[in-house]
């Protein structure tokens, strides 16, 4: 039986799919975008998070750490080093007030799929169902495989949100079984997307190719819009005249930037990137749709 | 909403509530006078004169007439129930009426004088003195602990009845009338008993005259002002209503205008019969249906005339009101009146009974945005999505968690385990809050003591003595300190809770023989089926079904304190019970203690599972709590009209504390779900403040846990959207697609406040310019503003999903 890790299972998500659905996110991620909501996300290994408005200063946490990876830091307040963590949760569990918590639970598939069958009732009246996100979930596509396998027996649907940067043989490993794909582009220039996300975008473009060939499900290409990194007009220019040289593609989905992840970044003691980057409101991006309407492309802001 | 219907409504929001004494002087002088005959008699004719006297009020535009006081949003007083807070409160202690921190009433002197007058006579004779000079001393214990608590049915007259205004919009009271007659030529004297059911039957009949009378003095209003009015539309328009007012409530209505009006002046008076709250108004939508069928059909009335004469219709509720004392006003914040319209369900055959007034009422709801009538969406699996989504709109744009949604698949299952007849299932109707009825065929549909849940709880963890009177009730079998395991705890709890309820039926047993004595309200009662048949009151037991059961409050709380207890102590081991029990005692102050008190708080509240997430670890001691309450009120005990006619005659479990959630927490210590001394216990079924951490999925899962069979009373469930959570149709959909699995799992209702707490924070800050904001705080909403401030914050506090 597969085992993996997750950081976090969110119930009743309606703004990841079609109808109610379940989010599964998954840790680990090949990429580091400097704009990532979840920076919780990137590493495999388990984190814990600081909450400093929850924190009443006790100092319990780092009397139970035996690793000694707890210290305090002037801006932070009670960060883990998680190079000397392991993950073991005894200061989330002795911390009272909820200060501390710890990305990461490893779950057996019989596990999550009693999870995410609490809400079959709703997948099915709503025609809802699972969401795997991460961090990258193709990392975790044998386990994916087979929670799909399982959920597919109750006739319910799943969706893989990915940044595409896997070998394609993982992709290949679930297309089969998914309903739909959410599939994220941050910059069409290889080289300036190394510059953002740490990784060239070869890989993920190819990856994205096969998807329009092979995959038979809804594909949904997804554009996360950050000012300063890939809002220029020639950078979406380019995007776009690539997705019209592919076909089937459901649609394309703007995504404006927000700082929610600012929280989580200091909760684990590190640089918030983006700086002081104001979030975006939704109508600052629907000129795109007008925009590119010639492109016969669906175009949306999320 | 057109000029008229913005303009009625302005007024409304300019009218201060004040205090009218022309009831209390006309009913006063009347009892006087009637020494020496029977209460039935002697209560109808009082009723009689105050509609025959009182003043006549048709204001300026109005499309229903009628008026419960001198003033619109005016309390008639009825001192004939309780008093003694009247000469307090007029003496400012606690509060002036008018300085009162929430639920504010106006006066002046002459008023106050007028009532002083009054209530010399009935010193020694009110209901309410009465009552507490019968109750046994165990049970002036638990009341004093706030264990119990029955002013509402004692200081007030009793309430929570739909009457049937089917009939009334067929018929007429000429039917009632007849039928009446016709008994009591039917009566033979010489049988034993028979005298008493004619005085019944005698009262019923003057009763029933007295409205007529009032609706004649009003259409006399009508055509005075009519003779006078210079705006020729408004003469034609007076005249007609003193045209309308003549016709009904004596006849069958002959049009839509006609029934509502009908409607509305049977309303009022059962209003000024007695002043028990909950008068309801049962599924409207289905019997005023084929008056408006017909209007629209002939061409007599167009659809935005149908719509204002509901939207005046719903202003003019609006007007009723009732002063309670503060002591009760704090269960009942917010003015609350408690009239339930209900729309929607089914009919006979399971078809969708969704008919253009259920839509007409909905947009009415939307437009006007008051607080009364509460408008209740009764859903079953054939109710259209179109509907529900128009529904869910509607409440969007209300902002006061209005409509409400109901699930007739739930109601009926807990209905038919009370024996309640086939063919009337499918015509139950929330009364008040959410309590279910059978509409003219049930007497109460909620009656009896209030029962502090989790100050049991407390009780029992300090063996059976209260900590804050030092009251021993019932000494525990075994030291609690020694108890071995949470199950234990809770066999402890359980007979405890017995020796309560024990106490709590047999206090209602004692309310209705003082009742009987001097409660009898013959009008409404001959509007119930088979009042008139049997020469009964409903308080004698002269209805088709009858159900007791007061509120209760903290069922949730207590679950959730025994699941952090089986947590912490039993389970994960982190604390003796007697660190547990001496943080309690301590209220979480004890410094001293490793860990210290508030530590323990901390771990209680953060670690402990809650119930709203779908976690049987919490989620099983809920149900415990429960199925042992529901199951033995069921059960276990009868009411006082058992054996006289009325089917089940048991007790039913009701959590809709409307505000004695806070009332009812100040009486109670620190408490193991984390609760500090005085704190509000949850509301309803709606997980505690803060405590829903898994979505609304989660929340509705282990609300559907819960042993809904036992909840004919109802259980309110309350859910915070925000605005954006609705904003889209699919987003709504997605919430429609929550009720229906809901209520497929027989969650029994559900309700929604959509504001985000910025506005709230805003309006605690700037009262003024928030006058029209509206909340819904457990079975009813309310104007924000007119809360007070502890409640406000309880209203911000509730966890916000974002959906």
């Amino acid at each position: 039986m597969e085992q993996t890790r997750i950081f976090n299972i969110e119930r009743f998500a309606t703004e990841d799919g079609k109808g109610i659905r379940t989010v599964v996110f998954l840790k680990g991620c090949g990429l580091r975008c400097r704009w990532c909501a979840n920076p919780e996300s990137q590493a495999y290994n388990k984190e814990v998070i600081f909450n400093a408005n929850l924190c009443i200063n006790c100092e319990k946490c780092i009397n139970i750490c035996k690793q000694k990876a707890i210290s305090f830091h002037t801006e932070y307040g009670y960060i883990t080093n998680s190079n000397l963590c392991i993950g073991c949760g005894e200061c989330v569990e002795g911390c009272y007030s909820n200060a501390r918590t710890l990305a990461g639970t490893d779950y057996f598939v019989e596990e999550l799929v009693g999870q995410i069958m609490k809400d079959e009732q709703y997948f099915k009246k709503s025609g809802g169902g699972v969401t795997f996100s991460g961090g990258e979930p193709l990392l975790h596509s044998r386990f994916i495989k087979e929670c799909m396998e399982r959920l597919k027996e109750h006739q319910i649907t799943s969706l893989i949100e990915t940044c595409g940067h896997v070998a394609l043989e993982h992709i290949m490993e679930v297309a089969p079984l998914v309903d739909y794909v959410f599939y994220d582009i941050k910059h069409i220039d290889p080289i300036k997307h190394k510059a953002l996300t740490g990784k060239d975008n070869k890989l993920i473009l190819s990856n994205l190719k096969w998807l329009t060939e092979n995959f038979t499900g809804e594909l949904s290409v997804r554009y996360p819009y950050i000012p300063g990194c890939n809002h220029d007009e020639e950078a979406i220019k380019q995007f776009m005249d690539y997705l019209k040289t592919l076909k089937n593609i459901f649609e394309v989905v703007f995504l404006p930037y927000h700082r929610l992840g600012l929280p989580k970044y200091l909760g684990l003691g590190r640089k918030y990137e983006m700086g002081e980057l104001k979030s975006l409101k939704k109508n600052e991006l629907t000129y795109l749709i007008d925009t590119y309407k010639n492109y016969g492309l669906n175009i949306k802001v999320q | 909403m057109n000029n008229r219907i913005k303009q009625l409504r302005k007024k409304l929001f300019d009218t201060d509530p004040m205090i009218c004494s022309e009831r209390c002087v006309i009913f006063t002088q009347s009892m006087k006078e009637s020494e020496g005959l029977p209460i039935a008699i002697r209560r109808a004719n009082a009723f009689y004169e105050v509609l025959d006297k009182m003043s006549i009020v048709v204001s300026e535009n109005e499309l229903i007439v009628g008026n419960q006081a001198k003033w619109p949003k005016s309390s008639p007083i009825y001192p004939e129930y309780s008093y003694e807070w009247l000469v307090e409160e007029f003496n400012g202690n606690p509060y002036r009426f008018d300085e009162r921190p929430g639920d504010k009433f106006f006066y002046n002197e002459e008023t106050k004088e007028k009532i002083m007058n009054c209530i010399d006579y009935w010193k020694g004779k009110s209901l309410y003195e009465n009552f507490r000079k019968n109750l046994p001393k165990e049970i002036d214990e638990a009341w004093n602990a706030s264990v119990i608590d029955d002013t509402w049915v004692s200081a007030a007259g009793l309430g929570n009845i739909i009457v049937d205004y089917e009939l009334i919009v067929n018929k007429g009271l000429k039917d009632v009338i007849a039928r009446i007659e016709k008994r009591i030529s039917e009566l033979d004297l010489k049988e034993p008993g028979n005298i008493k059911k004619k005085w019944f039957l005698e009262a019923a009949l003057k009763g029933n005259k007295g409205v007529i009378r009032f609706a004649n003095r009003i259409a006399d209003e009508c055509e005075r002002q009519a003779e006078l009015e210079g705006n020729v539309e408004r003469k034609i328009e007076l005249f007609k209503l003193a045209g309308i007012c003549r016709n009904v409530p004596l006849n069958p209505a002959r049009n839509f205008h006609e029934a509502v009006q009908s409607i509305y002046i049977i309303l009022l008076t059962v209003h000024l019969e007695s002043n028990g709250h909950a008068i309801s108004l049962g599924r409207f939508d289905q019997y005023v249906y084929p008056l408006y069928e017909r209007d629209i059909n002939e061409g007599t009335i167009t659809r935005e005339e149908g719509l204002e004469i509901i939207e005046a219709f719903f202003i003019k509720c609006n007007e009723l009101n009732k002063l309670r004392s503060w002591q009760d006003s704090v269960f009942f914040l917010g003015y609350q009146m408690f009239i339930n319209l209900a729309v929607a369900g089914q009919n006979q055959a399971g078809e969708d009974a969704t008919n253009e007034v259920s839509y007409l009422c909905i947009e009415a709801c939307e437009d006007v945005q008051l607080f009364t009538p509460s408008i209740s969406v009764k859903c079953f699996e054939g109710t259209s999505d179109a509907f529900m989504l128009r529904s869910l709109e509607a409440m969007m744009k209300h902002q006061g968690g209005q409509p409400a949604f109901y699930n007739d698949k739930a109601f009926i299952r807990t209905l038919r385990n009370l024996g309640i007849a086939e063919e009337d299932l499918v015509n139950w109707a929330p009364d008040g809050c959410i309590e279910a009825s059978i509409p003219g065929k049930w007497d109460f549909a909620a009656k009896g003591p209030w029962l502090n849940v989790e100050k049991v709880l407390e009780i029992t963890l300090n063996n059976g003595i209260d900590p804050k009177t030092g009251v021993l009730f019932k000494k525990t079998n075994k030291e609690i300190v020694k108890c071995q395991s949470t199950e234990e705890i809770f066999e402890e709890y359980k007979l405890m809770l017995e020796y309560f309820m024990d106490l709590q039926v047999v206090t209602e047993h004692i309310n209705d023989e003082i009742h009987v004595l001097n409660d009898i309200n013959a009008f409404r009662a001959s509007l119930i089926e088979d009042c008139i048949g049997r020469g009964l009151d409903l308080v004698e037991g002269g209805s088709k079904y009858s159900v007791d059961g007061g509120p209760t409050a903290g069922s949730i709380s207590s679950g959730d304190a025994l699941a952090a207890i089986d947590y912490v102590v039993f389970n994960k081991k982190i604390l003796s019970l007697e660190t547990l029990l001496h943080a309690l005692s301590t209220n979480f102050e004890d410094g001293s203690t490793t860990p210290t008190g508030e530590e323990i708080r901390s771990l209680l509240l953060n670690k402990a599972p809650k119930f709203g997430n779908d976690d049987d670890l919490a989620d099983k001691w809920i149900v415990e709590v429960e199925s042992y309450i529901g199951s033995s009120y069921r059960y276990k005990y009868k009411s006082s009209k058992y054996g006289k006619g009325p089917i089940p005659c048991c007790y039913s479990y009701s959590q809709s504390p409307v505000t004695g959630n806070i009332a009812f927490g100040k009486a109670i210590g620190a408490t193991a779900d984390g609760r500090k001394d005085g704190d509000p216990v949850n509301n309803g079924i709606s997980p505690a403040n803060g405590s829903e951490k898994e979505g609304a999925t989660a929340a509705c899962n282990s609300v559907a846990k819960l042993p809904s069979v036992w909840f004919q009373k109802g259980a309110i469930f309350n859910m915070r959207l925000s605005q954006a959570a609705l904003e889209t149709v699919d987003n709504r959909k997605k919430i429609v697609d929550m009720i229906r699995v809901l209520f497929e799992n027989n969650g029994q209702q559900i309700q929604f406040n959509v504001v985000d707490g910025k506005i709230y924070k805003a309006a605690m800050e700037n009262p003024k310019e928030y006058k029209d904001l509206m909340v819904r705080v457990s079975g009813y909403s309310a104007l924000f503003t007119t809360l007070v401030p502890e409640v406000q914050i309880d209203v911000i506090n509730r966890v916000e999903l974002e959906v």
